[in-house]
């Protein structure tokens, strides 16, 4: 009996290891260098450092270390990039692009990413913003997203992630009042533990 | 003017010092002063023939023995520095080491890592260097005054030890070695290690101001400059799968090392010598300075410091 229950057992753990066996928990860990021309923002860079952040007006809203920075959601044929934060280090809020159309299968599709761009006023695209649990879609009046590389990532020859660095910019209204979001950057890693497609 | 002469040459025969010791006659000294006596007396009689003094006034003539008296006052000076006295000459072996301190060099594009997350600003580079130096010298020293100055030259071996290795709580570290549109490749590093060698030329003065009985305080200044041996690159990677890429990943950092190596340094030490003349010499190496660069590639070298014990035998004293 007790052979018949551990056998599965060992066999379902070995089975999670070897799954796990290209993850590397500090490729997923954030590491938030501080651009020293935009004080309270994470440094543009392109390793993988699931760092994001920009200004609201002033106020910073950056990814921090508890919550995943981002997830990438793919349902059936819309992008979702959600990236989740805090403004001014206190308050949770998330911001989520919508591409309408685009619909990568796996985590490793994301390279078709590379160097595009995204007018956020298209009909194509929509931005919600999310704040103290209440979802807002944002009435934009100017915008952009863009993808400035895309690259998979190998460690020790295997594929671990697909890495999306950009920037994006929105003018738009909060509470009816026009505000800008500028100095938006993300470095971003992407696998399976944070890309969905359902 | 010639009874001048005649008093410094008597003076430079014997003086006597305040440790005792005597300036010894020597025959060099004394037809040095015979020749400079004598070159003087025909450069008066010349002048005195030519009426070079006939027109100019007292004062001017007065001057020009002032002059001439000042000249020869200097020579006196200068040779009584080099007055024979009990110089010696030792030989001997040093050896030392140390660690380095240095910037880690932008040519490896090494990921960082974050300790806290909180500090922003203060972050863990995701990587440790462990850079140390060792030397082995054969040195003649001349001692040229009093036993208290002396010069230091030889030859030495010196060997840089240079590893960077993951975190304090990291057994590895990732290094970033292509970067293209078909994908970025990273490896897993346990250790990224360096080891070069030179051979140089040292150039010593030592200074002991403090002599109690057989046992001196001494201070150091010197420096060297001399040529690379040998230089060598190896990497140990987390995955032994990863061996057969070393080559390519080493060849990623085009930095070559300066086949030219230069420092300065000091240093203070005691030194304790036998009866028969046989010298121990215990010194700490002060900070000190690189002056040539890119003598390691994974680093860049700013100081070393560390210590040095040096055995010296004497040669001969001279009489």
């Amino acid at each position: 009996m007790k052979k018949t229950i551990l056998l599965p057992v060992l066999s379902i753990l070995m089975f999670i290891v070897a799954g796990c066996s290209n993850e590397d928990y500090r490729l997923n860990k954030s590491v938030f260098i501080e651009d020293i021309t935009n004080p309270g923002l994470p440094e543009y860079s392109e390793w993988g450092y699931n760092t994001f952040g920009a200004y609201i007006d002033r106020v910073p809203f950056v990814s921090d270390m508890v919550n995943l920075p981002a997830k990438i959601i793919v349902n059936p044929d819309t992008f979702n990039l959600v990236l989740n934060g805090k403004i001014n280090n206190s308050e949770p809020a998330s911001l989520k692009f919508r591409i309408f159309g685009y619909a990568p299968a796996t985590y490793s599709d994301l390279v078709s990413l590379n160097g595009k761009s995204y007018n956020l006023k298209d009909n194509s695209c929509l931005v919600e913003l999310t704040e103290a649990g209440s979802v807002t879609q944002l009435k934009i009046i100017s915008g952009e997203l863009k993808f400035v590389r895309a690259q998979k990532l190998f460690v020790d020859k295997e594929l671990v992630k697909t890495i999306l660095s950009g920037t994006f910019h929105i003018q738009t209204f909060r509470k009816n009042e026009p505000i800008t979001i500028s100095g938006g950057r993300f470095d971003l890693g992407f696998g399976t533990e944070n890309f969905y497609n359902f | 003017m010639l009874t001048i002469i005649l008093l410094l040459t008597i003076i430079s025969l014997k003086i006597k010092t305040k440790g005792g010791m005597n300036y010894r006659i020597s025959e060099k000294s004394t037809t040095f002063w015979f020749t400079v006596s004598s070159f003087t007396k025909r450069k008066f009689q010349q002048a005195k023939q030519n009426n070079i003094f006939a027109n100019k006034s007292s004062a001017q003539r007065e001057q020009f023995m002032k002059k001439t008296g000042i000249l020869l006052l200097s020579l006196l000076l200068i040779q009584s520095l080099f007055a024979q006295e009990n110089h010696r000459i030792l030989l001997g072996f040093d050896f030392g080491g140390g660690t380095v301190a240095g910037e880690l060099s932008n040519n490896w594009s090494i990921r960082q890592d974050l300790s806290s997350y909180s500090d922003y600003g203060n972050f863990s580079s995701g990587v440790r260097n462990e850079s140390s130096i060792m030397y082995f010298s054969f040195k003649p020293e001349l001692i040229i005054k009093q036993n208290r100055l002396s010069l230091l030259s030889g030859l030495r071996f010196t060997l840089f030890d240079s590893y960077l290795k993951g975190g304090i709580n990291d057994e590895y570290f990732f290094l970033r070695y292509k970067s293209a549109p078909s994908g970025t490749e990273f490896a897993r590093i346990s250790t990224l290690s360096e080891t070069v060698s030179y051979l140089s030329i040292p150039l010593e003065l030592k200074y002991v101001p403090i002599q109690i009985s057989n046992v001196g305080f001494y201070a150091k200044v010197g420096t060297e400059a001399g040529v690379k041996l040998n230089s060598k690159k190896s990497i140990a990677f987390t995955s032994e799968t990863m061996n057969e890429y070393s080559e390519e990943i080493l060849n990623t950092n085009p930095t070559k090392i300066n086949s030219m190596y230069s420092t300065i340094y000091g240093a203070f030490g005691v030194r304790w010598e036998s009866l028969k003349g046989t010298q121990v010499n215990m010194e700490w190496v002060l900070p000190s300075q690189f002056l040539t660069k890119n003598n390691l590639s994974q680093i860049t070298p700013e100081m070393y410091s560390g210590f040095q014990l040096s055995v010296m035998f004497p040669l001969q004293k001279t009489k």
